[in-house]
């Protein structure tokens, strides 16, 4: 099985021999077996050469890296292994006619929707007053047919988040956590910084999935494509940012994992620091190796896994097989 | 029009629907440990013999000589696709001898140290032309065929992609 690997320290990446080899600034070394690694995820600084970047695109491995604060920076993604022309084409299609692209657009923003709802569900069962919340996801849901451009199913899930995220002050009810308003770039408050350090993780895991089938990162559907960047990752991310993200921050937030201690204030935004990304990757790992069971194929399945299912989906969509229904995560 | 290779025979006769996906270069999940154990069964058997002969389109994997017969092998990780194994290395006998070459061949099971030995015959020739005629159809279709679920399903690397 691969691993994701974490790298907190400032440090070199290597190739040697046959295997990468870490050397991070405070002298420790590390090896990193090669065919056990899916992708590395940079916090820290790093300095690579091209030896193992030929190395790492020979072995199918994925760079990720995050700024100083935490944001998503870019990712080495290494030159295509699965290559269909004929997926790739009806991709395309599916982004230049609107009425294709509309219909992906939208089911993005229903899972999205859907499993904010599931969430406020879940909770509203356990004494939280969500009533409210719940009844406005359910008038947005019925209105997602009448949205018909993707910018319109934009603004929608825009109204969508600003509620969810209000909710968590219901849920959290804890002093230190308060959301208030949603803010980024930067997060003026500490949920806040919580929530744009799972996104960008997700942002990250999801496009380390498509690696490793036959679509394309660039040509999304709700989120627009400018083939400079990848956008297909967003527009997936968005269905399991309450599935995945959310729920971290929860179990953090609740078992008082995570603390004003581990926060640093800079430019006017508080950010984790080191402590508390360590303390947040390693809850997101825990939630991304854990499983769930997965009805038609038979088996447990992890939630990394869930996440190759969906693009699955979305290729059989693409194929004209199967019209690409969102995972709906009821559990 | 892509050529039929032994592959697509195989498939087909194992799994329409991965035939079409194969044709349309949608492989399967290379993370499957069905692969690995199939490429490491290829790569650990036979070791003193040469392996993976490129001959016009096709690739053997094993190919030797028998008191001046030509022998060509294709080796299988287990007999639960017999069928269309033995169909794969018929169309190779077909394909020699398409180019005036004579060969026996014989689907090599290591795992399970079996082998069935194969001479192509008319008949098989008859079935091996229409499955082509078939295989041209199946991947000329728009959509591929219907999900069936069948006791291939179990180790196949194309089992996620299909009942996700």
């Amino acid at each position: 099985m691969s691993e994701s690997i974490y790298a907190f320290s400032h440090g070199i990446l290597k190739r040697k021999q046959n295997t990468l080899f870490f050397e991070s600034q405070d002298g420790s070394q590390r090896y990193l077996p090669v065919e056990g690694v899916r992708d590395i995820h940079f916090f820290g600084e790093v300095t690579l050469n091209k030896e193992v970047l030929e190395f790492l695109s020979q072995k199918s491995v994925l760079l990720h890296f995050y700024n100083h604060y935490g944001y998503y920076v870019g990712s080495f993604y290494p030159r295509e292994h699965y290559n269909s022309g004929c997926l790739i084409l009806r991709q395309a299609e599916h982004y230049l006619e609107p009425e294709k692209r509309l219909v992906l657009a939208r089911q993005f923003v229903r899972g999205a929707l859907q499993n904010i709802q599931a969430v406020l569900k879940y909770y509203h069962r356990r004494g939280f007053a969500l009533a409210s919340a719940i009844g406005q996801m359910e008038s947005f849901l019925c209105g997602l047919e009448e949205q018909d451009t993707p910018d319109a199913l934009m603004a929608v899930e825009g109204n969508a988040w600003d509620i969810y995220y209000q909710s968590f002050d219901v849920i959290l009810n804890d002093q230190d956590f308060q959301m208030e308003k949603r803010t980024k770039r930067p997060p003026e408050n500490q949920l806040n910084s919580l929530i744009s350090f799972g996104n960008s993780l997700l942002y990250a895991a999801v496009l380390s999935e498509i690696y490793k089938t036959h679509l394309d990162p660039r040509i999304g559907f709700l989120h627009a494509t400018n083939f400079r960047r990848f956008s297909l990752n967003l527009d997936v991310a968005e269905i399991f940012k309450p599935v995945i993200v959310s729920r971290v921050i929860f179990a953090l937030v609740n078992k008082k994992a995570i603390s004003s201690r581990e926060f640093d204030e800079r430019l006017g935004g508080l950010y984790l620091n080191e402590r508390g990304r360590k303390v947040f990757v390693e809850k997101f790992e825990e939630k991304m190796k854990s499983t769930v069971n997965y009805k038609r194929i038979g088996r447990k399945v992890s939630y990394r896994r869930l996440i190759r299912l969906e693009l699955y989906k979305i290729e059989k969509h693409l194929l004209g097989e199967e019209e690409y229904q969102p995972l709906l995560a009821e559990w | 029009m892509q050529r039929i290779n032994g592959t697509m025979i195989a498939s087909y006769y194992a799994c329409k629907r991965e035939l079409w996906y194969m044709a349309h270069q949608i492989t399967p999940d290379q993370d499957n440990p069905f692969l690995d154990l199939g490429r490491l069964v290829e790569e650990e058997s036979y070791q003193e013999e040469k392996k993976k002969f490129l001959i016009g389109d096709v690739l053997i994997d094993i190919v030797r000589s028998e008191e001046g017969k030509l022998i060509v092998g294709e080796i299988k990780k287990s007999s639960r696709s017999k069928r269309s194994g033995i169909m794969q290395l018929y169309f190779y006998l077909w394909y020699l001898k398409e180019r005036g070459v004579k060969a026996r061949g014989e689907v090599l099971f290591p795992r399970e140290k079996r082998k069935i030995p194969l001479v192509l015959n008319r008949a098989i020739e008859e079935e091996l032309k229409r499955a082509m005629r078939e295989i041209e159809l199946i991947i000329a279709q728009e959509v591929p065929p219907r999900r069936e679920k069948i006791p291939l399903c179990t180790p196949c690397a194309f089992r996620d992609f299909c009942f996700a």
